[in-house]
C-alpha cells in the first residue's frame, strides 16, 4: 500500500492542489460576493513583501516623471495662471449667486449640516503596482489594515471616482478599478436622473447602460453615482457622455462614458475610510439630512 | 533545500518583475513572466517542487491581479502538467521547439482564463478587443521561454556543482573487501 501511495503521490499531489485551486476560487467569488475580505496572513504576505519592494523600484522612475512634467508645466505656468485668476473671478462671481440662491431656499443650512454629520476622513494613498495581468485592471496600494483600509471602501481623486477595495493585508491593498469588466456600479445621469449600470468595457473604455431604455442621456451627461446598494455613496463623479447608442436593434440603451479619472496617470489616491455622504439635499433639492451611512461591506458587484 | 530555495526566490523575483514591468509599460507589451518561469521549472527542476512552485507562483498572480483566487494558479498546475507530460516527447532541452510549445500553451492559457471567467464570474474578460494583446504575449512568451529555461539550468548545474553531497564518489568497480 505504502509502495502504490509513493508511486501515486505525483498525481494525487496534482489532484490535491488543483482541489485546493478550486475551492479557493468557490470561496472567493463569495467573499467578493459579500465585499470582499481581509487577506489571512500567508497571503498577506505576498502584498507585505511585493507593495515595499515594488515602491522602492518605482521610486527613480516616479522621480524623473515627476521633474519632467513639473519642467514642462513650469514653460506654461505664467500664462496658465492669468487663466485660472480670470476663471477664478468668474468662479467667485457664480459661487456667490449660488449661495444667494441657496441661501434663499433654506439649502445652505441642511448642506452644512450634512457636511458637519458625513465628514468623511479620507485617506491619501499611493499606487505602488498596477495589474500584473492586462485582462483584469487593480492597483495595488501602499495602505493596509493597520492604517484604517478594509475590504469595501471606495477609492476616489479630486476627478473622481477610481474604484472599490476588494482585498486587504496588514499594510497594502489592492483596488478593483471602474475600468475592470467585473466592476459594475449603479449611476445616475446628474441632469436627466436616469438611472443604469456603469461597467469596465474593456481597453480602458465604460460604458453606461440605461435600466429604462428610452431614457433621457445625451453627449455630454455627467454620470454620477447614485449610491444604490449602499456601497458608493452617491455623487460621485465617474465620467461623461462620449456617445449614445441608439440603435433599435439594441436590447439594452448603452451609451460610452469618458471616465473623469484619468487612469493612466494615477499615482495617489483616497480611500473613503467611511461611506457617505449622499448628495440628496444637492440634487433633490428637498427633505431632510439623510442617515448616517450603512458600514461597509455590503456588496462589492 | 538550496533548489527549494532557489525556487522560492525564482517566484519572488518574477511576481515583482511582473509587477514593476506592468507599472512601466503599456499593458499590451507586459509579457507574462510567470508562465514563462513556470515552464522553465517543469523542464528543469523536481516535479514535487516543481508542483509546488507552479501553485504558489499562480496564486501570487492571483493576489496581485483582479483575477479569483485560485484561477491563475489552476492554469500554472495546468501549464507544469502539460510541460511534464509532453516533454519528453517534444524534446523541450531545443529552444525552438520549447519556444513554439510556449506560444502554443500561453494561448490556451488565455482560453483557459476565458472559461474560468464566464464559469466563475460571469464576466466576458476577453473581447475581440484583447486579441492584440494575446497575440504580443503569445510571442513574448515564445522569445522569453528559451533563455529562462537555459537561464534556470544554469542556476541547477551551478548549484549541484557547490553541493558537498556531490563529491561523494560511488566507485562499483572497487572490490568491496
Amino acid at each position: 500500500m505504502r509502495e502504490f501511495l509513493l508511486r501515486l503521490r505525483l498525481p494525487l499531489l496534482f489532484a490535491a492542489l488543483v482541489g485546493l485551486t478550486l475551492v479557493s476560487m468557490l470561496a472567493d467569488r463569495r467573499s467578493l460576493s459579500e465585499g470582499g475580505g481581509d487577506l489571512a496572513w500567508p497571503l498577506g504576505f505576498v502584498f507585505e513583501v511585493v507593495a515595499p519592494v515594488q515602491k522602492a523600484l518605482l521610486f527613480p522612475v516616479d522621480l524623473a516623471r515627476g521633474g519632467w512634467t513639473r519642467y514642462v508645466h513650469l514653460v506654461d505656468l505664467q500664462l496658465e495662471n492669468e487663466q485660472l485668476r480670470a476663471r477664478l473671478a468668474e468662479l467667485a462671481e457664480t459661487n456667490l449667486q449660488y449661495s444667494e440662491a441657496l441661501v434663499a431656499s433654506g439649502h445652505l443650512q441642511r448642506i452644512s449640516q450634512m457636511r458637519e454629520r458625513f465628514a468623511v476622513p479620507l485617506l491619501p494613498s499611493e499606487v505602488v503596482g498596477h495589474d500584473v495581468s492586462p485582462f483584469f485592471r487593480s492597483l495595488l496600494l501602499d495602505r493596509g489594515r493597520s492604517q484604517g483600509v478594509h475590504s469595501g471602501m471606495p477609492v476616489v481623486t479630486d476627478d473622481g471616482l477610481v474604484g472599490l477595495i476588494t482585498a486587504t493585508s496588514v499594510h497594502a491593498s489592492r483596488t478593483m478599478l471602474l475600468l475592470d469588466r467585473q466592476s459594475a456600479v449603479d449611476a445616475i445621469v446628474q441632469r436627466s436622473r436616469a438611472r443604469g449600470i456603469v461597467r469596465g468595457a474593456g481597453r480602458g473604455r465604460l460604458e453606461f447602460t440605461l435600466v429604462v431604455r428610452g431614457d433621457d442621456v445625451q453627449p455630454g451627461d455627467v454620470i454620477v453615482t447614485s449610491g444604490v446598494g449602499g456601497v458608493h455613496p452617491k455623487g460621485l463623479r465617474i465620467g461623461t457622455v462620449r456617445s449614445v447608442q441608439t440603435e433599435e436593434s439594441q436590447v439594452l440603451h448603452t451609451a460610452g462614458l469618458r471616465s473623469a479619472v484619468d487612469f493612466g496617470r494615477l499615482e495617489q489616491v483616497f480611500v473613503m475610510l467611511e461611506r457617505g455622504p449622499t448628495m440628496d439635499l444637492l440634487y433633490e433639492g428637498s427633505g431632510d439630512v439623510p442617515e448616517a451611512p450603512p458600514v461597509p461591506g455590503e456588496s462589492a458587484k | 533545500m538550496r533548489r527549494a530555495l532557489l525556487l522560492v526566490v525564482c517566484g519572488f523575483v518574477t511576481w515583482i518583475a511582473q509587477g514593476t514591468l506592468a507599472s512601466l509599460l503599456p499593458a499590451w507589451s507586459v509579457p507574462d513572466l510567470t508562465l514563462v518561469v513556470t515552464v522553465a521549472v517543469a523542464v528543469t527542476a523536481p516535479p514535487i517542487a516543481g508542483l509546488f512552485f507552479a501553485a504558489g507562483i499562480g496564486f501570487g498572480v492571483d493576489l496581485l491581479s483582479g483575477a479569483l483566487l485560485g484561477q491563475h494558479a489552476l492554469l500554472r498546475l495546468l501549464v507544469f502538467a502539460a510541460v511534464r507530460l509532453l516533454g519528453a516527447q517534444l524534446d523541450l532541452r531545443q529552444g525552438v521547439s520549447l519556444a513554439i510549445f510556449v506560444a502554443v500553451l500561453s494561448l490556451l492559457d488565455v482560453f483557459g482564463l476565458w472559461i474560468l471567467a464566464r464559469a466563475f464570474q460571469e464576466s466576458s474578460l476577453i473581447g475581440l478587443d484583447t486579441v492584440p494583446i494575446v497575440l504580443v504575449r503569445v510571442l513574448l512568451a515564445a522569445l522569453l521561454a528559451p533563455g529562462a529555461a537555459r537561464l534556470l539550468r544554469a542556476l541547477h548545474e551551478w548549484l549541484e556543482e557547490g553541493d558537498p553531497r556531490r563529491e561523494v564518489r560511488l566507485e562499483p568497480r572497487r572490490p568491496v573487501f
